[in-house]
């Protein structure tokens, strides 16, 4: 009766048919055009790299390793092909407030040339503005300045004089200033000689001082005034000398930026700043005011007139296309460096360094979204600058105002660039979730597929896809055989027989391995055998833990039977995940039941070694057992289930159906076969739900009852609607095509009770009974006889608590009397 | 008796002159010559004098404030002063690497030099009158101008054996400081020139001759400031009987230090 449950040999394994490969080798394909497979990504991705609104950045949502940055750098690269160069981001000083520096926006390439001729314009100041100094018309303005100045001040020394002299009284020099003294013989008069003096004489003496000293006064505040406009008109002399040989330079540069406003109000500012510091020009490096200090060098003194050339286009030809791999907040938004000078930290505009913003600026910029948020403030920075759409350069110590060193505040650049970000699901959906700006900066999704259909079209295409790998990683070719293994390995990689796997980094370890393996094997092009031995080389690198689990089991350490019969107790199968690797193994499951309260316990959750899956399955089941069985009397069972010898996590349903074909043997008391494991959900109705894994399950079991023997009588009992995922090994098929091993799939619990007993399980008949020695009406008379015997137990229990009172009150009344 | 150096330099300071720029031409002069240089600081009798004076009031260069004055304020003044002077002749001196000593006397100024003069071959004088204003006058470029244009070293040239020595040091120092010599020549007498450039020809410097119609106080003041001399030598000899009157007379008009060769 089980044969009607049994899978043919030819639905375990969809095999990729050749014949309608045309090539011999992957040489002979063209190269893959576009996205396989992603309709909807690259729907997504056209729309969200054309669209020109504002927030329409791009989230490329697909896990690691399945090359969507490769997909979205090769869409990219084709969709700015025929872009304009973007422009050269140059920063220069600002002669105003030196510590906001503005920027300089210029066509590709003049940056530099802009650089290298500021640079050319001070050596040539260097030398034509102290030729002008030096020449004798200046020298000789220069002197009659200074001259007038001598002459203002000694005319007015010299009347001061005389009128002292008139009064026979004399200026002299004191340390600190001067004094009017009357004189003896060319020397101060000394104190006796002036006591000696009438005293009309002395008053004479010392009125006329007074006067003398009024007028010294006058002198001396005048010499300031004179001094000034000597100073000036130097000043006006110095000016016009230096105006026209700069004039002469700096006009020569403005006729090759006619167009460029920015730069010609730029040159302007520049000459005003060199005619203001004309003496700067003046002094070379072998002064003793630069070995003193007081003079900066050459390469200091003249940096303000220096050109920050940020971002140099000249030779970009079309929009760039930047990745940032370490997307830290100052690599993103740029920085301003220090340097140590005197031991303070100082800066200037020439110490602004690029970010990716600057870089990919009038393109496109790629992030590593989870590399962004894990890197300090690197995402609100994004996020600022996408809102603000201009690139603000401020550093984190300034941000959150831990130094206070002096530092520059760059005028902000706008911005003009897409920002696309990689990342998965999660991040995205946790990003939607959390942060609400999110949603407002990234208003495209790019959802790449992680699977794809297995279809016709899709094989030729992924053949392509394999063979543009092997082109662009210089690879040997591959045969077509090959080509139809990596395909089935692909679908085995997904665990869908109608399926593909998307991710490119696992099938290019495959290409490379294979490739190995063709080379040692001396093979030209790699052959399907070469695909093979990768691929069982690549098992057998990381399967120690398997061999150490399935010897362990053929020992008896761990517990499984593969044959006789035995009653609650049922071979479940559980999956192990070792990083990329997965591999199946039975696990025992038993079931005892007794009379209770209406409850199933499950041990694992007891102990809290059982995950919320696997505890919703316990329940569904106990819920099953209730509607099914107990419409009309309390289910009155204490079931207990438990996975035997596991001593780790326990999660997932898939043991679900398993557990309840154990629960009911236990209950009707008729034996399950041990030669068949069993794997699948079940639901409240008894129906028989897929699961995952199924390929590495029935692996895990059959390699178990290959190595103790193959009797013919072994198999795997799957949900049915896992047919459709069966990519098994190459053995596991041989046997069953031999009869040595056999697939069965069932839709719910009675066809699973009958593959697994032998026995029919029962369908309720017309009267509502199900037929009288199937499982079914066991199971019903079974807990039926356990509510009879509860509340037999019930009554009992009210008579003995009856009684227990009487006797309470009886002991009460003797007490009173 | 002449020698074939000269021993000792004397540089005399007092508390008005412009003491750096004049040190720094003397330890200029005894590095070139190799000998000995002392700084005679003097305390200049007539300050106190006028300090003691009940009218006396300072008029403060260059604010133009008044003061009134007084001895000890003054002997304060003009011992800090020596201190600094001395001070900065040690740094110059130990720069230049010559040996100098340093001596404050107090009296009248030049009869204090020339009582010291007499162990001193060579006395480097100065009367120019240190003014704040003056510097503050002009601007770094405007200073560096003058110094520049002070190009050159001026000696009243006669023939005598002394005007031959002195002839020699200004060689010397022209060589040294690499500035044009400029020689003063009393009288027109082609002979005088034609000895100069003899005596001049081992040194191979750029040499100007100028004739002077004599060697009075106002000629060669005038000659020496309006060409911009960075300093005039001179032998003592031309003084004549009264050198203390003359030099002090010279040294007042000069705008340059004054050089005397024994």
């Amino acid at each position: 009766m089980t044969e009607e449950y049994r899978i043919p040999a030819e639905s375990l394994y969809r095999y990729c048919d050749i014949s309608q490969m045309s090539f011999r080798d992957t040489s002979e394909l063209p190269e893959l055009q576009g996205i396989i497979g992603q309709q909807r990504a690259a729907e997504a991705l056209a729309f969200g790299a054309g669209i020109q609104r504002e927030g329409y950045n791009l989230f490329v949502i697909a896990p690691q390793g399945l090359g969507q940055k490769n997909i979205v750098l090769e869409y990219l690269q084709k969709r700015v092909a025929e872009s304009p160069p973007p422009y050269d981001w140059c920063y220069i000083n600002n002669f105003t407030d030196p510590n906001k520096p503005h920027y300089l926006k210029l066509p590709a390439g003049t940056g530099v040339r802009l650089q290298n001729q500021m640079k050319q314009l001070v050596e040539d100041l260097m030398s034509a503005i102290p030729r002008a100094f030096e020449s004798s018309e200046y020298q000789a303005h220069a002197n009659e300045i200074e001259q007038e100045f001598d002459e203002r001040q000694e005319q007015a020394f010299r009347t001061l004089r005389q009128h002292a002299e008139e009064n026979n009284i004399s200026l002299i020099h004191t340390p600190g200033g001067f004094a009017f003294t009357p004189m003896r013989e060319g020397n101060v008069i000394s104190p006796e000689e002036y006591e000696k003096l009438p005293d009309e004489e002395k008053q004479r003496i010392e009125s006329v001082v007074k006067k003398l000293q009024e007028e010294l006064r006058d002198i001396l505040q005048n010499i300031p005034r004179w001094q000034k406009e000597s100073a000036e008109k130097l000043r006006k002399l110095n000016q016009d000398t230096v105006s026209l040989t700069v004039n002469l330079y700096i006009n020569d540069l403005k006729h090759q930026y006619p167009e460029q406003t920015a730069v010609l109000e730029y040159l302007d500012e520049v000459q005003a700043d060199v005619i203001e510091h004309s003496s700067d020009f003046r002094r070379d490096d072998s002064t003793p005011e630069f070995f003193l200090g007081q003079l900066p060098p050459k390469e200091q003194r003249f940096r303000r007139y220096e050109v920050n050339v940020l971002i140099d286009n000249s030779q970009a030809k079309v929009s760039p296309i930047f990745y940032e791999d370490n997307p830290a907040h100052d690599t993103i938004v740029g920085r301003v460096e220090h340097l140590a000078h005197m031991g303070a930290l100082v800066t200037d505009f020439m110490l602004i360094r690029p970010g990716a913003l600057h870089r990919a600026n009038g393109g496109y910029l790629i992030l590593d979204a989870r590399k962004v948020l894990t890197q300090p403030y690197a995402w609100d920075a994004l996020k600022r600058i996408l809102y603000s759409k201009e690139i603000r350069i401020e550093s984190l110590g300034q941000m959150l105002s831990l130094i206070s060193t002096v530092s520059l505040e760059p005028e902000p650049i706008p911005l003009d660039v897409k920002v696309v970000l990689l990342g998965d699901q999660f991040l995205y959906y946790l990003l939607c979730e959390l942060d609400p700006e999110f949603e407002e900066l990234f208003k495209v999704a790019v959802d790449f597929n992680e699977r794809i259909d297995r279809s016709e079209e899709n094989n030729l295409l992924y053949a392509q896809f394999i063979g543009t790998l092997v082109r662009r990683e210089k690879l040997r070719p591959f045969s077509h055989e090959a080509v139809a293994r990596l395909i089935e390995h692909s679908s085995r990689e997904v665990g869908d027989a109608e399926k593909l796997s998307a991710h490119s980094g696992r099938l290019k370890t495959i290409l490379y391995e294979t490739d190995y393996w063709a080379e040692q094997a001396g093979h030209e092009v790699a052959t399907r055998e070469d695909v093979q031995k990768a691929i069982d080389k690549k098992i057998h690198r990381i399967d120690r833990l398997r061999t150490e689990i399935q010897e362990e089991t053929l020992r008896g350490t761990i517990l499984i039977a593969t044959d006789g019969e035995r009653v609650g107790q049922i071979n479940g199968l559980s999956v192990h995940q070792l990083g990329d690797f997965s591999f199946g193994r039975p696990s025992r499951i038993t079931a005892t039941t007794r009379l209770g309260k209406g409850e199933v316990v499950d041990i694992e959750r007891e102990v809290e070694l059982g995950g919320p899956f696997h505890s919703k399955g316990v329940l569904i089941l106990t819920s099953y057992l209730k509607s099914n069985y107990c419409q009309d009397h309390p289910l009155s069972l204490m079931g207990s289930i438990v996975f035997e010898q596991s001593y780790g996590l326990i999660d997932g349903d898939s043991a679900s159906m398993a557990e309840l074909c154990a629960l009911l043997s236990s209950l009707s008391a008729v034996p399950i076969r041990q030669s068949i494991a069993i794997t699948g959900s079940v639901n409240q109705y008894g129906e028989m739900q897929a699961i995952g894994g199924v390929n590495q399950k029935i692996e895990g079991f059959f390699d178990i009852c290959q190595a103790r023997g193959l009797t013919g009588k072994q198999g795997v009992l799957i949900p049915y609607a896992n047919l459709k995922h069966l990519m098994l090994r190459e053995d596991v098929i041989s046997a069953v095509k031999q009869n040595r091993f056999h697939i069965f799939a069932a839709k719910n619990v009675n066809e699973a009770l009958e593959v697994l007993t032998g026995v029919p399980a029962g369908v309720r008949e017309a009267q509502g009974k199900y037929p009288d020695g199937s499982i079914n009406a066991k199971v019903e008379s079974r807990l039926l006889y356990y509510a009879a015997r509860s509340l037999q137990f019930s009554k009992i229990e009210d008579m003995e608590k009856s009684l227990q009172t009487e006797v309470e009150k009886t002991g009460e009344s003797d007490a009173q009397g | 008796m002449r020698k074939d150096k000269p021993g000792r330099v004397l540089v005399a300071l007092d508390s008005t002159i412009d003491s750096k720029s004049t040190l720094q031409i003397a330890v200029e002069l005894s590095r070139c010559l190799q000998s000995r240089l002392l700084g005679l600081f003097v305390e200049d009798i007539n300050l106190f004098n006028l300090a003691a004076l009940p009218f006396s009031q300072n008029v403060i260069d260059p604010s133009g404030i008044s003061r009134s004055m007084n001895l000890r304020g003054l002997e304060r003044s003009l011992q800090s002063m020596a201190r600094n002077m001395e001070h900065t002749l040690q740094q110059v001196a130990s720069q230049a690497r010559i040996d100098w000593s340093f001596q404050v006397t107090r009296g009248y100024f030049f009869a204090e030099l020339l009582s010291h003069a007499e162990q001193h071959d060579l006395l480097v004088i100065t009367r120019q009158v240190k003014s704040n204003y003056l510097e503050l006058a002009m601007t770094r470029d405007e200073k560096q101008l003058k110094a520049e244009t002070q190009n050159t070293v001026a000696i009243v040239f006669d023939g005598s054996p002394a005007a031959e020595e002195a002839l020699r040091i200004a060689a010397k120092n022209s060589r040294d400081i690499n500035k044009p010599l400029r020689v003063l020549l009393p009288g027109n007498q082609p002979e005088l020139q034609e000895k100069a450039r003899t005596l001049l020809d081992p040194y191979g410097l750029e040499v100007e001759f100028e004739n002077l119609a004599n060697t009075d106080i106002s000629t060669l003041a005038t000659v020496a400031n309006s060409r911009n001399s960075a300093l005039l030598i001179i032998a003592l000899e031309t003084g004549g009987e009264h050198p203390e009157k003359y030099f002090e007379e010279l040294a007042t008009q000069l705008q340059c230090p004054l050089v005397v060769v024994r």
